[in-house]
C-alpha cells in the first residue's frame, strides 16, 4: 500500500515527460494566441473596412494590385456585413479601437461620424479640396458640417472640414428593356408606363416596371428618385418636411398607385434580390437601380437575357433626378496607420488612378476618370450623364434612418392599400416633424 | 388489424411529416449551395438543374472561410476544454463541500445567472473589457469569453452528476491514501464521464455556432468565427444567397461528424442516474 502511494506522489519519467509535453504545448498555443493580435503599424500597410457590396469588386480585384505596384500599398480589404458595419466602426472609432485605417462609409453615414469627430480632418492632412476635377456632388459630402444646405443643431456656425473623401461613385440610373422601349430610354414616367404596357401585350415582358416595396430604406430607394423626378424633396433648409407638398403627394400617389398596378403582384414585399431577379429575369420592362445589381446585367452568370437591357437616364416628371449613394472615405483618429491610410487616399484619388478604376468598371469620383477611352462597362458613361442631369444625396443629417424609417412605414401601408398616398405623406410629415421637434431641430 | 394498420399508417405520417419540417431547411440549404445565383433567385429549383461547386470554391478561393473553419475550431476546442477542467473542479466542489448557511448552493445558483441574464445586456462590458485588455480581434479574446461562458455551464451540468456518484468510493480511495484531488481524478471523474462528455457535446455546439460575441469581438479573418464570417457575404443591396448556403453546409460538417460520433455518450450522460 506504501509502495503504491509513493509510486503515485513521487516523480517518474512518464511524469516528466507528460508534464514536459504540456508545458510545450501550453507555451506554443499562449504564443500562437498572442500573435493573433493584429499588427498596430507597418511599412505600407492600410487596413481598409468595407462592407459587402458588387459595387466594390473593380476595386477590390484590379486596384488593390495596383497600389502594391505603383505606390508599394500593403492593402488589407476587410469586408463585412453590411448592417452590422455603421455600429462596429462608429464604436471602433469612439473607443479608440485601431482596428481600421480607412473606412468605406455608405454617406449617410457621414453625418454621425462628423457630428462625433472621431474622423481625421483630411484637408488638414494635404488632400487637394480645391482641385476642380472632383465631381462637386460627391466631393461635397466628405464635408461636415455641410458646405450648404440645412445644417443640424451645435453645428450651425462650425467651419465645415473634410473629414471624408469620395471612394466609388454610385447612383441610381435607369436599366430598361431595349426590345421594349426601342434604343433610347423612355423620357417620361408616362411613356415608361405606357411602352411597358405596350411591352406586356405583346408578350416580351410580365409588368413594365419592378421597384422595392418592403418597408424602411429599400422602399424610400425606390421611391426618391420619383419624388425628386416630380419636383418634390424632403425638407426645406429649416429642416421642415416637405415631402408632403404638392409634388411629394403626387409623387407618393404615382408611386402607390400607378407604379404598383404595372408591377409584379408581390411587390409590396420585394426588396433588392427580389427587383433584381425580376429584371434579370426578364419578367420586368424597366427599374431603377444601383451600380451594383445594374452590372449585372450583361453578366451571363446573372441575366438571362443578356443584350436586351441598356441604361439611360432616370425618367423625368419635372425633371430627371437621382438618388446619389456614394462610398466615401474617412480615416479614424486612432488609426493605427494614418499616415500610410492619407498617403494612400492621395494616390487612389488621383486623376491617374481614377482613369484605371473607371477602366476597371466602377464609376470615377473624378471627372478625369469618365474621359478614359475604354471604360470597364457601358454604364460608366450612362452615369456621367445622370450626374449631369441631376443627382441628389440624401439629407445630410445624423438622423436619415428614422426620418426614413418614418417614412418609409407610411409608403408601405399606401403601397399595400395601393392608394392614399398623398395621405400617407401628411402622417409621415407629421411624425417626422414630432421626431426631429424632440431632437432639437427647431429650437 | 385494420385499426393497426391505420395507426402505423396515421403514425409514419405524422413521423415524416416532422422528418420533413426538420429536413427541409437543411435540405434547401444543401440544394442551394450546389446552384447558381441566379438559380436561387429567378428560378426556386427544387434541385439544382446546373449543378456547381464554384460556391464552395469561391469561400476559399476569394474569401477566407479556411480561416474561419481554423478560428472556430481553435476558439472551441480550447474554451470548451478549459471549461470542462475548471468546470469539474468547481462542479465537484460544490456537490462534496458544504458551507454554512448551504452557500455552496447559492454559489452554483449565482453562476447560472451568467446563462439567465440576455448575452446582449452584456456584451458592451465585455467588449470594452476586451478593448482595454487589448485582446479585440484575437483568438485569447474570443477563448476567454467563451470559456467563462461555458464554466457556469459545465459547473450546472456537472454538478449533478458527481451527486450522482456515491461519496463512499472516494473515501475508500483516500482511506487507501489517495489525496481528495488524486481521488477526484482517479475515482470521481472516470464515473462521471458520461456526463462529461454529455457536457462537452452541448457546450461545443453552443460555442461553435455563438455569432453574437463573435460579431462584436472580431473584425478581421484572424479571429472570425464560421458563422460571423458567413455574415460578411450579406450586402447592402445583393446577397450572396449560393456561398452563403454553401458556408452553411461547411460550418454544419464539423458539428455533424462531431455530434454523430458521441451521440452514444450524450444519450448515456443525459439517461445517468434517471434509473436507480
Amino acid at each position: 500500500m506504501t509502495a503504491t502511494k509513493k509510486t503515485r506522489q513521487g516523480f517518474s519519467r512518464r511524469k516528466v515527460l507528460k508534464g514536459g509535453a504540456s508545458l510545450a504545448i501550453g507555451s506554443t498555443l499562449m504564443t500562437s494566441l498572442i500573435r493573433t493580435t493584429p499588427a498596430r503599424a507597418a511599412g505600407g500597410k492600410v487596413i481598409i473596412g468595407a462592407f459587402a457590396d458588387g459595387g466594390l469588386a473593380p476595386f477590390k480585384n484590379k486596384i488593390i494590385p495596383l497600389a502594391k505596384a505603383e505606390g508599394g500599398f500593403d492593402v488589407e480589404f476587410l469586408e463585412d456585413e453590411y448592417g452590422v458595419t455603421l455600429e462596429k466602426w462608429f464604436a471602433d472609432a469612439q473607443n479608440s479601437a485601431g482596428q481600421y485605417d480607412i473606412y468605406l462609409l455608405d454617406d449617410p453615414w457621414v453625418p454621425q461620424f462628423g457630428a462625433a469627430e472621431v474622423l481625421e480632418d483630411l484637408g488638414a492632412a494635404g488632400l487637394d479640396g480645391s482641385d476642380k476635377d472632383w465631381i462637386a456632388p460627391m466631393f461635397d459630402m466628405g464635408y461636415w458640417p455641410p458646405q450648404s444646405g440645412p445644417r443640424v443643431k451645435g453645428f450651425e456656425s462650425a467651419d465645415p472640414k473634410l473629414i471624408c473623401v469620395p471612394f466609388v461613385g454610385d447612383l441610381q440610373t435607369l436599366t430598361y428593356r431595349n426590345d421594349v422601349y426601342g434604343n433610347a430610354p423612355p423620357a417620361t414616367w408616362d411613356e415608361l408606363i405606357a411602352k411597358g404596357k405596350e411591352g406586356v401585350a405583346a408578350g416580351k415582358i410580365k409588368y413594365p416596371v419592378v421597384f422595392r416595396g418592403v418597408s424602411g430604406g429599400p422602399i424610400i430607394a425606390s421611391w426618391s428618385p420619383i419624388l425628386l423626378s416630380f419636383g418634390g424633396d424632403y425638407f426645406d433648409d429649416k429642416w421642415n418636411p416637405i415631402f408632403n407638398n404638392e409634388a411629394g403627394k403626387a409623387a407618393a400617389d404615382f408611386f402607390v398607385g400607378t407604379m404598383k398596378a404595372n408591377s409584379a403582384a408581390g411587390v409590396v414585399e420585394f426588396d433588392s434580390d427580389q427587383e433584381g431577379a425580376a429584371i434579370l429575369g426578364g419578367d420586368a420592362g424597366a427599374i431603377i437601380q444601383y451600380s451594383g445589381n445594374a452590372i449585372k446585367s450583361d453578366d451571363p452568370a446573372a441575366s438571362k437575357i443578356v443584350g436586351k437591357l441598356d441604361f439611360g437616364v432616370v425618367p423625368k416628371q419635372v425633371k430627371a433626378i437621382s438618388q446619389m449613394g456614394i462610398f466615401i472615405a474617412g480615416v479614424p483618429k486612432a488609426a493605427p496607420n494614418k499616415a500610410n491610410a492619407i498617403e494612400f487616399l492621395k494616390w487612389y484619388t488621383s486623376g491617374a488612378t481614377q482613369a484605371k478604376l473607371a477602366e476597371a468598371g466602377s464609376i470615377p469620383v473624378k471627372r478625369s476618370g469618365f474621359a478614359v477611352e475604354k471604360p470597364g462597362n457601358r454604364l460608366i458613361p450612362v452615369a456621367l450623364q445622370q450626374l449631369d442631369a441631376g443627382c441628389l444625396p440624401r439629407p445630410r443629417t445624423p438622423d436619415w434612418s428614422k426620418v426614413e424609417e418614418l417614412i418609409g412605414i407610411q409608403l408601405n401601408k399606401a403601397l399595400q392599400a395601393g392608394s392614399g398616398g398623398g395621405a400617407a405623406m401628411d402622417v409621415a410629415a407629421g411624425q417626422v416633424k414630432d421626431y426631429l421637434t424632440q431632437a432639437g431641430y427647431y429650437k | 388489424m385494420t385499426p393497426n394498420w391505420k395507426l402505423s399508417l396515421t403514425r409514419a405520417a405524422i413521423f415524416v411529416l416532422i422528418l420533413g419540417v426538420v429536413l427541409l431547411p437543411i435540405y434547401w440549404m444543401v440544394a442551394a449551395s450546389f446552384k447558381s445565383n441566379a438559380e436561387i433567385t429567378q428560378d426556386a429549383t427544387l434541385y439544382p438543374h446546373v449543378w456547381t461547386f464554384d460556391n464552395y470554391i469561391r469561400l476559399f478561393s476569394e474569401k477566407e472561410f479556411a480561416n474561419y473553419l481554423v478560428n472556430s475550431l481553435v476558439a472551441t476546442v480550447v474554451s470548451v476544454v478549459l471549461a470542462l477542467i475548471a468546470g469539474s473542479l468547481g462542479a465537484y466542489a460544490i456537490a462534496r463541500f458544504h458551507l454554512k448557511y448551504r452557500l455552496e448552493r447559492k454559489i452554483g445558483l449565482s453562476l447560472l445567472t451568467l446563462r439567465i441574464v440576455p448575452p446582449v445586456v452584456i456584451l458592451i462590458p465585455v467588449y470594452l473589457l476586451m478593448l482595454s485588455l487589448k485582446l479585440l480581434d484575437t483568438w485569447l479574446g474570443l477563448i476567454i469569453t467563451y470559456t467563462a461562458f461555458n464554466i457556469t455551464f459545465c459547473v450546472w451540468m456537472m454538478e449533478s452528476f458527481f451527486r450522482e456518484i456515491p461519496v463512499d468510493l472516494e473515501e475508500a480511495a483516500m482511506v487507501d491514501g489517495d489525496s481528495r484531488f488524486t481521488a477526484f481524478r482517479r475515482i470521481a471523474l472516470p464515473l462521471a464521464a458520461p456526463g462529461l462528455a454529455a457536457t462537452a457535446i452541448f457546450a461545443v455546439i453552443v460555442t461553435f455556432n455563438e455569432f453574437l460575441f463573435a460579431l462584436a469581438l472580431t473584425a478581421t479573418p484572424r479571429a472570425m468565427t464560421m458563422p460571423r464570417g458567413t455574415a460578411t457575404l450579406i450586402g447592402r443591396i445583393d446577397t450572396d444567397w449560393a456561398s452563403m448556403s454553401a458556408a452553411g453546409v461547411l460550418g454544419a460538417l464539423p458539428i455533424v461528424v462531431f455530434a454523430l460520433l458521441v451521440q452514444r455518450h450524450l444519450v448515456r450522460g443525459l439517461t445517468m442516474g434517471a434509473v436507480k
